[in-house]
């Protein structure tokens, strides 16, 4: 239903575009920043840090988003191309994630990691092949990780190509949102826990119906009210992330009332602040406390425009 | 007068307080409270009558439904106690939203008095019944606002019209009573909880009872909070009427 009214699961046009202008900019300031992301090249693989590593990543797959989705304008979509292949080549097209592999054989981040290349057609032989006989052992599925992490390596490992080995109902029943708990009781972990869940178990609404049906009826029930309190206090990344939940579902939600306060929010470089931190004027020290916010803003608005154009579009269904 | 009276030393909220434990004390019917004279009391006791006669306004239609619900309706005294304190302090006229709130604050207090057999046509200050179009449709947080702030007509002679509509609205009612938790607004999440536990549909049950027992505990300093949830606790085991 395409509406200018406010309900959360309508399809509001000047909503849809104020996501879009505040996705591209976000891409556009990324596209700006992004020898920011850069690796310092004179350390030894194991010792790079793994912030700098973790955002790369987002990058990429903010970037795999973007040509996933394929709604992106021109302009846009090649710079998010352009990220996606700067973030492989820091990664010296995948080396620099298979030493840390092969340096830390029981972590899973330089898997988790790797994802986002891998769906996007970046492979690296050797990291392939240290995966695929780690993904065998039977350590690989012991890891003490929270529940929503358990659920992260299963989706990667999805994604990278290995067969699932996991029980993820039973992966699922273990998170904060599997357990469908009193809607009062969500805190901040466990809300950047939830937002993940539906991540995974979608991989980031591309398939809505990896989430089970009770738990999209919880979330169509409680997500409006969370969207409300974090917009109330104006928490823009996690904001963001409740945001993209809501275009994960099968029968997305939208929530056009929030659209305009995030775009007015939005830095006119297209920053993204993430509502806890005053952004310093220096973009190169703004970088550090805003590339995560603005990544997700490029990826809430992408979805949000992909998901209202699917729902638009005459014969597509919208249940 | 604001409905909900802010905690700022010279206010009526002293009064609201000490009224709202009162009326806790008759709802559990500790000390022989339910029925009588205790409004009556109440007032006589406040050392200025006008703060005790506000607060009786304030409360609405909560003064008396302790008792009622415990069979045992105000005696006479009581009876003209709130028939003074609404003429003291008369439901403001007009159409605006607040004047709406106190046609549904007075409709809920007017129908306690009728179904005690008082006769209230000629109460001075008393605002006009109205239908429950004034709820608002659509969005769940206005819902939940106003239902809010009109708790005290959530009880058992409510009008059908508008317990079917809130009935109707149960998902939003919910919706409002989870945001209102995580804002720490206890005497907000406690209203909400007392109209989800008027007419109780089954699968929220739980999540109602899991609400008011917190309430109960973390609104301890509260007497406002405490007499909600009494009064929810009473609703909900109350036999369908």
């Amino acid at each position: 239903m395409v509406t200018s009214g406010g309900q959360a699961s309508d399809v509001d046009v000047v909503a849809v575009r104020l996501a879009r202008q505040v996705g591209e900019k976000a891409v556009s300031w990324l596209g700006t920043m992004r020898t920011c992301f850069r690796l310092e090249r004179d350390r030894p693989g194991q010792d790079l840090d793994n912030g700098a590593l973790k955002s790369l990543a987002e990058l990429a797959l903010a970037g795999e988003i973007i040509r996933r989705e394929a709604v992106a304008g021109p302009h846009c979509a090649r710079t998010a191309e352009g990220l996606l292949e700067f973030a492989w080549r820091e990664l010296d097209e995948g080396e620099v994630l298979y030493r840390l592999q092969a340096g830390t054989p029981a972590a899973t981040h330089p898997m988790e990691m790797y994802a986002s290349f891998a769906a996007t057609g970046h492979r690296h032989d050797g990291l392939d092949r240290l995966t695929t006989h780690l993904h065998g052992l039977r350590a690989s599925r012991v890891s003490e990780h929270v529940p929503n992490r358990r659920l992260a390596v299963a989706a990667v490992a999805a994604k990278i190509g290995f067969p699932l080995r996991d029980d993820l109902a039973a992966l699922t029943g273990r998170t904060w949102l599997g357990g469908m708990p009193e809607p009062w009781m969500l805190d901040l972990a466990n809300a950047y826990g939830l937002t993940h869940t539906v991540f995974h178990l979608t991989d980031y609404g591309d398939r809505p119906e990896g989430l089970p049906g009770p738990l999209q009826g919880y979330l169509h029930q409680w997500l409006p009210v969370w969207v409300e309190v974090y917009r109330e206090i104006r928490f823009w990344d996690l904001l963001l992330e409740l945001l993209i939940v809501g275009t994960c579902l099968k029968r997305p939600l939208f929530f056009p009332a929030v659209w305009p306060e995030v775009a007015a929010a939005q830095q006119a470089d297209g920053l993204m602040p993430n509502g806890v931190t005053t952004p310093p004027a220096d973009p190169q020290a703004a970088w550090v406390n805003h590339r995560h916010p603005t990544i997700v803003a490029a990826i809430a608005g992408t979805l949000t425009l992909s998901r209202a154009l699917t729902r638009a579009t005459p014969g597509e269904s919208t249940s | 007068m604001p409905i909900t009276a802010s905690s700022v030393p010279g206010t009526v909220e002293p009064a609201v307080q000490a009224l709202a434990s009162e009326l806790l004390r008759a709802l559990d019917d500790q000390e022989g409270h339910a029925g009588g004279d205790h409004l009556d009391r109440f007032v006589d006791a406040w050392d200025d009558r006008s703060r005790g006669l506000a607060a009786v306004r304030v409360l609405g239609a909560d003064v008396l439904t302790p008792s009622a619900l415990r069979g045992a309706p105000a005696g006479g005294a009581d009876e003209a106690v709130v028939r003074a304190a609404v003429r003291a302090y008369p439901a403001p006229a007009g159409h605006s939203r607040g004047a709406t709130l106190w046609n549904v604050r007075d409709a809920a207090l007017a129908r306690v008095l009728v179904a005690a057999g008082t006769d209230v046509t000629a109460w001075e200050g008393l605002a006009s019944p109205r239908s429950p179009g004034w709820l608002p449709d659509g969005q769940w947080l206005p819902l939940a606002a106003d239902l809010s702030r009109l708790a005290c007509a959530a009880h058992p002679w409510a009008d059908a019209a508008l317990r079917e509509r809130v009935a109707a609205r149960r998902r939003d009612v919910a919706r409002g009573l989870a945001r209102a938790l995580l804002r720490r607004d206890l005497l907000g999440a406690a209203g909400l909880a007392r109209w989800l536990a008027l007419d109780r549909a089954g699968d929220d049950e739980p999540m109602v009872e899991a609400a008011l027992g917190q309430l109960e505990i973390v609104g301890t300093g509260d007497p406002r909070v405490l007499l909600q949830c009494g009064i929810a606790h009473r609703l909900m085991t109350r036999a369908p009427a």
